[in-house]
């Protein structure tokens, strides 16, 4: 049996003793690419925020490949929270890619790549270096290396945002509407590098209003609602036969609005 | 003419006094930089009894006279048995006191930096003085250039307050030299200049530094 390559187990939050998620468990297998889909405000970036602890649940567990993140168990049974570079080091293991691309603007585009290897993994510099190139190749922006983020395009700076996710080698990538910022004409080329991903069996949780590239892409489709999951489907299976009521009417909603399919776009210049 | 020739033999002792303003200010500045961005990360610690105290060091700092506060450090440390030599004590007072000012500058800059900046080196797993070294000051710095350059040719005008600790500086030996020559307009014209010339040279620094970081395309 393999394990989970994240699994969530009675995961609880709260603001200021509001509980916005309540309990919510899920396993992603190696490999799996699972779309989260919901209303706005149903807890979807919450949730993708306790599982690297950038929001530390309230209770309940988050596990990466088996290892417990946040927290450990103390010899008395009590779960305390980890030291910061501890903590530290298990965010290594997970990228994180946000709506807001959030790149660092005094940073050229190589720059903003390498900074995970040279200063988080203390690689030499020619090879993160080596490795920053190589990445922005695979997103189609090795021309653009030297460019600061102001000078690119929004879909440029997601593709920098997702090679610096990429050069931590993560076992996992977590993406917070990666497209929501985007002009309709610019989504498409970020998409084109997130199925690719995808096809290459990197483990990826995805929240998305992108209905399309989830039915096409996903090996999962999660629908949140009221922070908790009300639909874990694939896709199809999703989308011809829900199983709760709220999906049916999730579904109605947003096909009403058309269901825009994901081209392959050519992401090079 | 006659009396501006005066004037030449004590040429060499006003260049000695704007070398001595120089290096005074220069490491003042040092102290300034470095001890303002410690009491601004540590303004914004977690620790709150921290933030306290660089609270407090920073309204002391900014509501007492920079004189009393350099004779604090000249005549009450040597009584606790830390003799300080009166440039060193001078550079600490003029720094400490900047300072001050420099983390409110920076602090205010870092408040204009979106929070998903730290965020995305948090997410990365860099360790919290990476973020700050790397991240955050970085930006604040860049944010906040004119308004520390504004502070910092401020420091530069008030180092003539060494001359109550015996620092030879300009003005101090201007004074000097304008006791001995009785010749007040031409010596305090020059010294007048001098300042003059260290500030344009500061601000057309921060000038080239400022276009730099525009070449990086900020949008802010
Ligand atoms: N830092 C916070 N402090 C207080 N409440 C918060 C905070 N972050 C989120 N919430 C609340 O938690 C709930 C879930 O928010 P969340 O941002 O997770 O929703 P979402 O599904 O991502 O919505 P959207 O599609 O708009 O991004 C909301 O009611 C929100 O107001
Ligand atoms: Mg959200």
């Amino acid at each position: 049996m393999t394990i989970p390559a994240l699994r969530t187990e009675a995961l609880r939050k709260s603001f200021n003793g509001v509980e916005v998620l309540h309990g919510i468990d899920l396993s992603i297998m190696p490999g799996e690419t699972v779309c989260i889909v919901g209303a706005s405000g149903s807890g979807k970036s919450t949730f993708l925020r306790c599982l690297n602890w950038l929001s530390p649940a309230s209770s309940g567990h988050v596990y990466l490949n088996g290892e417990l993140i946040g927290v450990r168990e103390t010899a008395g049974g009590s779960v305390v929270p980890l030291a910061h570079k501890q903590l530290q080091e298990q965010r290594q293991r997970i990228g994180m890619v946000f709506q807001s691309f959030n790149l660092w603007p005094h940073r050229t585009a190589l720059e903003n790549v390498m900074e995970g290897p040279r200063i988080v993994l203390n690689q030499p510099g020619a090879q993160a270096r080596a490795t920053a190139e190589r990445l922005l190749e695979r997103v189609g922006l090795a021309e653009r290396r030297d460019f600061y983020p102001a000078q690119l395009s929004g879909g440029q700076q997601q593709r920098v945002a997702i090679a610096r996710a990429l050069a931590m080698k993560p076992e996992v990538i977590l993406f917070d509407e990666p497209t929501s910022a985007l002009d309709p004409e610019l989504v498409g080329e970020v998409l084109a590098v997130m199925k690719e991903l995808a096809s290459e069996d990197t483990t990826m949780v995805v929240v998305t209003h992108e209905i399309g590239f989830a039915v096409e892409v996903a090996d999962r489709l999660i629908l949140m609602d009221g922070g908790q999951i009300i639909e874990d489907a694939p896709p199809r299976q999703f989308i011809e036969a829900p199983r709760e009521e709220r999906s049916r009417r999730f579904l109605d909603q947003v096909l009403s609005r058309g269901l825009a399919p994901v081209h392959t776009i050519h992401t090079s210049e | 003419m006659s009396e501006l020739s005066n004037l030449l033999p004590a040429l060499p002792e006003l260049a000695r006094g704007f070398a001595i303003t120089i290096a005074l200010s220069l490491c003042a500045m040092v102290v300034s930089w470095v001890v303002g961005a410690i009491v601004l990360v540590v303004r914004l610690s977690p620790v709150a009894p921290l933030r306290i105290l660089a609270t407090i060091f920073i309204s002391f700092m900014r509501g007492t006279p920079a004189l009393v506060q350099l004779f604090l450090i000249f005549f009450t440390l040597p009584m606790i048995g830390i003799k300080v030599p009166p440039f060193v004590a001078a550079s600490i007072t003029l720094g400490l006191n900047s300072s001050a000012y420099v983390a409110e500058i920076l602090r205010g800059g870092l408040g204009s930096l979106h929070p998903g900046q730290a965020e995305a080196a948090e997410a990365l797993g860099m360790r919290s003085w990476r973020i700050w070294t790397r991240v955050l000051l970085p930006q604040a710095v860049r944010v906040s250039l004119p308004s520390i350059t504004n502070e910092l040719t401020l420091l530069v005008k008030t180092t003539p307050l060494a001359s109550v600790v015996a620092v030879t500086e300009l003005s101090f030996a201007g004074q000097i030299i304008i006791a001995r020559t009785f010749q007040p307009t031409a010596v305090l014209l020059s010294i007048a200049a001098a300042f003059l010339v260290l500030n344009l040279i500061l601000t057309s620094l921060a000038g080239l530094l400022e276009r730099r970081f525009d070449i990086a395309g900020d949008r802010r």
